[in-house]
């Protein structure tokens, strides 16, 4: 059966004359004896002819060629769009672009421009008080009007200083190290001046107002912006005028012990000076970013704030779980910014105010404001006030020296000077060696009064302090009287310091001939 | 000196033999004349669509098929080879085009209802109203496609066993087969019509 299908097949082919010569010859002699391959055969034929029969040839289409080159050149003029798309697109932009400038030459200044909005609308979100994060407290309200300083969270690890420099213009600095706990300064001066119980309430209620005066003064948010009014500058003044006031008014006696005699402050000027500051409109703020530093207007709602303010405390009244989200809530508002490495960028940052100069060291990061104006407080006798209340502060700056409490017994101490008013860089330490000191104020007030100068000390050590001693800064702001003491004292510890030296050459002389002896033989 | 220009616009010039030709058409075409093109559609563009007509069975797609294959054509001829005629080139780019036509017809056809496809098509039925030429025509229809095209391609389009191999891309025995299979299997489909062929 196979081998007849194979003869069909090549029958099959034989009709479609596929085969060779030979093949041919070979097939013929096989279907002329073979009936079946002949009937195969006609069958085969028939086939065929019915096949090719069935099929006409397709009418011809008028309109082929017309479409197909139209198809062609759509399709030929997409690729070489396609190919000249990027020059093409480039050209275009770069003429728009042209002609958008010819037309509108600050069209690109806009577009920067508002770039920096952008990013001052970005860092002006969400600005809250310090007092929000910080908590000021009297002492560090106290502690701003005489020392610039305000705490930038409630860790108390950064610190806002203001100061000015020689040429008297303004600058801030953002700070690790603010004032160290032992000063106390805020106690020794409310225990100077021995207030009341009515008194003491009336201390607080004026610090508290200015706390609540200070929250639109400074504001930060969780992006650590830094936003500082200029304003702030003439608040510190007032507060400190405020202040020292308040002092006058309560124990003037106490004042003036550590305030020249001459001092005084006028109520009225200080209360016109204070009202003068809280009405000037101040919705410029410095803002301190860790990205930039521009100087932007932004409005603070304070009636806004209170009422937050209200549910906030409302909160915490509620129970602890809410207290601990907000306190979670506060603790994000605490500015920590990196001085070492997040804010070297601010140095090469463009910069939105010109004459902005800053200072970055390892743990602070200072900012001359430059061009930026402290808005002006118009007063009549502003000058004289003005005076009274610098005086005024390196008063309480120098009344804030710290000398640790000294037993009778020791016979070392450790004693830090931080004296110079609005440069806290500068510290001394001095190990000063005075043996039965009865107590650190007699120091103070005059040292060596109970000095037993018969008894035996180290006199190099001694001389060593003398040598070191800087008078200017320690006698500063002393009342007269002791000052004129202390200098008189001092020239006769001059004239016992060269004694003391001639002593001192004539025992070595002395040691020297007892060295060059010879030996005793026993 | 015009008879002269005269007889040589009269006598028949060797380079118009060479114009004829496909391959100096493609030459020209690669150097950059593209009319050339419209000579070589001219020339095959009834072949084609004959050739898309019979494979693909009904005559809707044909001139979208084979403007499809001269689209091909026009866009790859820079790189024709010149190693085998240009019609087998263009003969397999038609088949091809025609199988990927009936390979996305067969995809939707599974997505599709059997009544629709048989409404749309209608070529699966043999109707006793039909006419010979027509119940041949189905019954080709109905041989599967590596059968049936070579059998058109051999009785309808005279191509031989070689161009045929040439165009499927098979081997020339396969062809042979194939054809002998593609009859048997028509003889047996027509066999109830044995009386009326």
């Amino acid at each position: 059966m196979k081998k007849f299908d194979k003869d069909i097949e090549i029958l099959s082919a034989y009709v479609d004359d596929e085969l060779s010569p030979e093949e041919v010859r070979e097939l013929e002699e096989k279907i002329s004896l073979s009936p079946q391959l002949r009937k195969k055969l006609a069958e085969i034929r028939r086939l065929k002819e019915l096949t090719r029969s069935s099929f006409k040839r397709i009418s011809e289409a008028p309109y082929f060629e017309t479409r197909l080159f139209a198809a062609l050149e759509e399709n030929s003029f997409k690729r070489r769009m396609k190919k000249w798309l990027p020059v093409t697109g480039f050209v275009a932009l770069t003429l728009s672009l042209m002609l958008v400038l010819k037309f509108n030459p600050e069209f690109l200044e806009n577009i920067v421009e508002e770039q920096k909005l952008n990013l001052a609308g970005f860092y002006k979100e969400n600005l809250k008080p310090l007092l929000f994060a910080a908590d000021l407290t009297n002492e560090d309200i106290f502690n701003f009007a005489f020392y610039n300083q305000l705490p930038l969270d409630n860790t108390k690890s950064q610190f806002l200083q203001l100061g000015s420099d020689s040429s008297g213009k303004e600058y801030f600095e953002i700070r690790t190290a603010g004032l160290e706990k032992e000063n106390d300064n805020f106690e020794k001066f409310v225990e100077t001046l021995d207030m009341n119980d009515f008194q003491k309430n009336k201390f607080d209620s004026i610090m508290s107002a200015y706390a609540e005066e200070l929250q639109s003064q400074v504001l930060v948010n969780d992006k650590n912006t830094v936003a500082i009014n200029q304003n702030l500058w003439n608040y510190r003044k007032a507060i400190a005028a405020d202040i020292l006031k308040f002092a006058q008014l309560s124990n003037e006696k106490a004042l003036q012990d550590v305030m020249p005699v001459l001092f005084r402050f006028e109520t009225p000027d200080v209360e016109k000076m204070v009202n003068s500051v809280k009405s000037v409109n101040d919705n410029e703020y410095i803002f301190f970013t860790p990205d930039t530093l521009f100087v932007d207007t932004f409005e603070f709602d304070k009636k806004e704030f209170q009422k937050d303010m209200e549910e906030f405390r409302k909160d915490m009244q509620r129970g602890v779980e809410d207290y601990k989200i907000n306190q979670a809530e506060m603790k994000k508002f605490g500015v920590k910014l990196k001085l070492d490495s997040t804010l070297a960028k601010l140095k090469r940052a463009p910069k939105v105010e010109k004459n902005i100069n800053i200072f970055i060291d390892s743990n602070l990061c200072r900012v001359h404001l430059g061009n930026i104006v402290i808005p002006p407080i118009q007063l009549p006798n502003m000058d004289s006030l003005e005076a009274i209340i610098n005086e005024a502060t390196k008063q309480v700056q120098a009344f804030s020296f710290t000398i640790p409490k000294i037993d009778k017994n020791m016979s070392k101490f450790k004693y830090d000077v931080k004296v110079l008013p609005g440069d806290s860089i500068r510290s001394f330490n001095f190990d000063v060696r005075i043996p039965n000191v009865d107590s650190p104020g007699r120091i103070y007030m005059d040292p060596f009064q109970n000095y037993n100068w018969n008894q035996p000390f180290n006199q190099d050590s001694l001389a060593e302090w003398f040598e070191n001693f800087e008078s200017d800064s320690f006698f500063y702001g002393r009342p007269m009287e002791i000052e004129i003491r202390m200098k008189e004292f001092e020239k006769e510890m001059e004239k016992f310091k060269h004694e003391m030296d001639k002593l001192k050459k004539e025992l070595k002389k002395d040691s020297v001939q007892v060295k060059s002896k010879k030996p005793v033989e026993v | 000196m015009s008879l002269k220009r005269k007889k040589k616009v009269l006598q028949p010039s060797p380079r118009i033999l060479e114009i004829d030709d496909d391959f100096s058409l493609i030459k020209r075409f690669i150097e950059g004349d593209e009319t050339t093109f419209r000579t070589l559609v001219y020339r095959h563009k009834e072949k084609v669509r004959n050739i898309v007509y019979l494979t693909m069975n009904y005559s809707d797609s044909v001139d979208d098929i084979a403007q499809e294959v001269f689209i091909t054509v026009y866009k790859n001829l820079k790189y024709f080879r010149f190693e085998s005629q240009f019609t087998t080139w263009l003969y397999r780019i038609t088949i091809n085009k025609c199988r990927d036509h009936l390979r996305k017809l067969k995809i939707r056809n599974i997505f599709t209802p059997v009544k629709d496809i048989e409404e749309v098509h209608g070529y699966n039925h043999i109707n006793e109203n039909m006419d010979i030429p027509d119940i041949v025509r189905k019954a080709i229809s109905k041989l599967p496609e590596k059968l049936r095209i070579p059998l058109l391609l051999k009785d309808i389009e005279g191509f031989s066993y070689q161009e045929i191999a040439d165009t499927v891309q098979c081997e020339i025995g396969t062809v042979k087969s194939r054809i002998f299979r593609a009859r048997e299997s028509l003889r047996n489909i027509l066999k109830p019509y044995e009386g009326e062929l």
